[in-house]
């Protein structure tokens, strides 16, 4: 991979807006204007909304219907809220790793399983898994419901090991087998299977003394959980994607390093990795090689349209109809499989580009958008929270700012381009 | 199967997306340079297509005489094969979601038991159209019998379920048990070994991108209907520019990282594609196809295909065929439906030489009980499904037996999901059914026409 130049001084301090918001907005353009990247990183954090929600506590049919049509506009809302900004891409970054899906789960139940994620997103891996273990989606997405100790379901102990915490390789079959029975015995949401209570019952668990990681002696859940987290596999594996979730690239082999050290010092405390990761080489300075996942494309190109998730209004109109979700191969609470969605450049494929460039024939600009965004090249990619661009990008820009007259939907049509620039694709 | 994480997160840098990219290049180097800088490349095919289907093949069947398996179905082309067009065998799955009545569709009108089963939901004579003393098809499909078509019995999993879901993730997986979790559908697993680097393989229609179609490599993509399509809007001078800007982004840069260059293939790609679906007429004069979501997918899918644009599985639905009630009216408008933009859709295949380049195959979660509840039926257990193109007529494998029920009053279903879906797969596509099924049965023999 060739090395790109290095980022200017104003292209740092726009990939701080673009990493330490969800979907930037002109308001985040203007409280970094004029500032470094170290003091525009200060004031993102500082400003930045932690959204832990004046939801009520259940997603019910009332709630939902006076506001929401559905869940996804629920967790738009969140995701579009101004200002929302690290933990929001956390609360994202945690429903990627620890799946689970409206297809085996009540929408109640993932909305539970989103307040718990709300509320760890950035504290401490370890309480996350314990409480992510007992968590009622969880436990009906990876049947860890029902599973009782004489024939336990392996489905929960495999994927904790294999895609939570450690990475295959770290643990045997007969590990998987000996956590299954520790796991067992629960169970959730009453006859159904729909509703967030669980329950314990000693009958259907396993009281007898397991073979774990090489240690023999009666196990629970708790114990489990907190052997694997001890596991030297762990602080790598986890510190390792979550940079390349928030930093775009892949930590070099001693940051790398670093980061993993940092997170067991700290007893597996995520907020410690954060800021390492923000005030690291990598963050402003490495060239970007993961590419915007549909969400966080969707919602960055949101905002720079001037869209929100909750309008209705001929003036306010929504760009964010649940469906494009579904075009752009990225629904929320509905991943593909319990390994997430893949973290590869299919998200800038022929058939991304031809969904993304669908929805953006069909958008219309907000007044508020048309009267307040100069129709120029440097204005819109301010807008899109971009400062260097390839010279190509820059010159499809020119073109079409030469040749579309002003007054037919000029804006328009520099904002579809710049947010389909390979540049806004980046993570 | 593949398992969670093995080869998903795999960078696919490597992939070779260059072709399309390397000939949209080309073009733009060459002698089309100016007019594609100026959008013109994407000029429509504005030639009024021959629009009389019915000066197609005369038909086969249409007195409803026995099938004759023997007979090659009566092929309505003159395939050409030009040098140099590629005749890549393509596949066309019609997904009947909610749950096809193949008692409705493919009737065993002389069984006694039929009429005790379902007093309310007898078709009358005029509603059928003979296939031989015990079986008739319905008259619903009248245009496609006359086109011809395989009708396969039987067709089911074992120890189904009745749950829409469940049964549906059966299918689009292609494993008997869906109880694990799949990370790939059937349909994408055959794109995987399909793919040779053009940048769609597979192609999903419907509303939603089938779960069928998920694949290991990003080579399928999803399309549905936007409203505004931005491929078609030819005269639109913002269009023209929006489409020359995206042709511009798709130009390397000196500093360019591996992942832009990826991104900018993606550009290119999605343009190339674009300018394959330029031409797709659903809504105006020259219209041949009906203007329902189905009339789309298919008009779709025949551009895609004549253009030789390297996609080798399509996916189309169509429904809701659960008829819980109402089935007699549902059940004939949704194969009416059916019926109608399919044949348009072989008549246009036909025009452009391509009968026997495209497998058409039903798909559905599973058939309906015998007996009635009702005015319609709930969720049974086998049924049948329909191929068209290079196949034998008639009807293949054994109907499924009315005395001899399971335990839930359902068909004993007596051909295989992955029977069916190895026939497609090795029989047609020539894909090893070991690399896209787990312990697959071998070919049904006698029905494909190959």
């Amino acid at each position: 991979m060739t090395a790109l130049a290095q980022p200017s001084s104003a292209e740092r301090t726009m990939r701080a807006v673009r990493r330490l918001r969800f979907a930037p907005t002109a308001a985040d353009l203007d409280l970094v204007s004029g500032l470094d990247s170290t003091q525009a990183i200060t004031k993102l954090r500082e400003t930045a909304v932690i959204d832990l929600a004046d939801d009520p506590a259940n997603f019910g049919r009332e709630w939902d219907s006076e506001r929401y049509d559905s869940l996804l506009q629920w967790l738009l809302g969140r995701l579009l809220t101004p200002n929302a900004g690290l933990h929001e891409r956390m609360v994202w970054f945690w429903h990627g790793h620890l799946t689970s899906s409206v297809q085996k789960a009540s929408r109640n139940q993932m909305y539970h399983q989103q307040q718990l994620l709300r509320r760890h997103a950035t504290g401490n891996f370890r309480q996350l898994m314990l409480d992510i273990t007992l968590n009622p989606a969880m436990l009906r997405y990876l049947d860890g419901d029902r599973s009782v100790g004489s024939n336990p379901n392996e489905n929960y102990a495999r994927e904790l090991m294999e895609l939570f915490v450690l990475g295959i390789g770290h643990y045997e079959e007969a590990d998987i087998r000996s956590a299954a029975k520790a796991f067992s015995g629960w169970t959730v949401g009453g006859t159904s299977g729909r509703g967030t209570d669980i329950s314990f019952d000693p009958e259907k668990g396993f009281d007898a003394p397991l073979t774990f990681l090489g240690e023999r002696r009666r196990w629970d859940h708790e114990s489990i959980v907190n052997r694997v987290c001890d596991h030297p596999a762990c602080a790598p594996f986890i510190t390792a994607k979550l940079h390349r979730f928030i930093a775009g690239s892949t930590a070099p082999a001693d940051f790398a390093e670093e980061l993993a050290r940092i997170f067991v010092d700290n007893n597996l405390e995520l907020q410690p990795v954060l800021d390492a990761i923000l005030a690291g080489p990598t963050f402003l300075d490495a060239a970007p090689d993961r590419v915007r996942q549909p969400i966080e494309w969707l919602t960055a190109a949101a905002a720079v349209l001037g869209h929100q998730a909750e309008v209705t209004t001929p003036d306010s109109p929504a760009i964010v109809e649940t469906w494009w979700f579904d075009q752009l191969g990225q629904v929320p609470f509905a991943p593909p499989n319990v390994a997430g969605w893949p973290d590869d450049d299919r998200w800038v494929s022929a058939g991304q580009v031809l969904a993304r460039t669908n929805l953006l024939s069909n958008i219309k600009l907000p007044a508020t958008v048309r009267e307040s965004v100069e129709p120029t090249v440097d204005a819109v990619l301010r807008r899109c929270a971009l400062s260097d661009v390839s010279d190509t990008t820059r010159r499809a820009l020119e073109d079409a700012e030469r040749n579309q007259p002003v007054d037919e939907r000029r804006l328009e049509l520099l904002l579809s381009l710049a947010v389909l620039s390979p540049e806004f694709s980046l993570a | 199967m593949t398992k969670p994480g093995d080869d998903k997160t795999t960078s696919t840098n490597d992939e070779p997306t260059g072709p399309s990219r390397r000939r949209f290049l080309g073009m733009l180097a060459g002698t089309a340079g100016a007019a594609a800088a100026a959008g013109a490349v994407y000029v429509a095919s504005n030639d009024p297509s021959p629009s009389n289907p019915s000066a197609g093949p005369s038909p086969t069947n249409a007195d409803g005489s026995p099938a004759d398996p023997t007979t090659v179905p009566a092929s309505p082309t003159t395939t050409n094969n030009v040098p140099g067009r590629t005749t890549d065998r393509t596949l066309v799955v019609v997904e009947l979601n909610g749950g096809n009545d193949g008692l409705a569709t493919l009737v065993p009108y002389s069984n006694d038991r039929l009429a005790e089963f379902r007093p309310r939901l007898t078709p009358s004579e005029s509603e059928l159209i003979l296939i031989d003393d015990d079986y008739a098809i319905t008259s619903a499909l009248e245009k496609n019998w006359a086109q011809g078509m395989a009708l396969v019995q039987g067709v089911g999993l074992p120890n189904g379920s009745g749950s829409h879901f469940e049964m549906e993730r059966r299918w689009w997986s292609g494993t008997d048990m869906g109880r694990e979790l799949e990370t790939t559908g059937f349909l994408g697993r055959l794109c995987d070994e399909l793919d040779r680097g053009d940048p769609i393989t597979g192609l999903s229609l419907g509303t939603r991108r089938s779960p069928a179609m998920l694949s290991a490599k990003p080579v399928t993509a999803g399309l549905t209907n936007p409203g505004v399509s931005w491929w078609t809007q030819q005269q639109n001078a913002w269009f023209t520019n929006l489409r020359s800007g995206i042709a511009a982004m798709a130009i390397d840069a000196p500093a360019d990282t591996s992942t832009v260059q990826t991104a900018r293939d993606g550009l290119s790609s999605a343009l190339d594609f674009a300018g394959v679906l330029s031409g797709v007429r659903v809504d105006d004069a020259t219209n041949r196809y009906p203007g329902t979501a189905l009339g789309w997918q298919f008009a779709i899918a025949a551009e895609v295909i004549g253009a030789d644009a390297g996609v080798r599985v399509i996916h189309i639905t169509h429904g809701n065929f659960d008829t819980h009630d109402d089935q007699s009216g549902t059940h004939k408008h949704l194969l009416r439906q059916l019926d109608d933009a399919l044949s348009v859709f072989r008549d246009d295949l036909a025009q452009r030489g391509r009968t026997d380049q495209v497998l058409i195959a039903t798909t559905s979660e599973f058939g309906r009980r015998p007996q009635q509840s009702g005015t319609g039926t709930d969720h049974g257990a086998a049924s049948m499904a329909m191929m068209a193109g290079p196949v034998l007529n008639g009807r293949f494998g054994e109907h499924p037996s009315l005395k001899k029920l399971d335990d839930n009053d359902n068909l004993v279903p007596t051909l295989s999901m992955a029977e069916y879906y190895t026939t497609i797969a090795e029989g047609w596509l020539e894909v090893p059914a070991s690399l896209v099924l787990s312990k697959p049965p071998p070919v049904v023999p006698g029905i494909l026409d190959t």
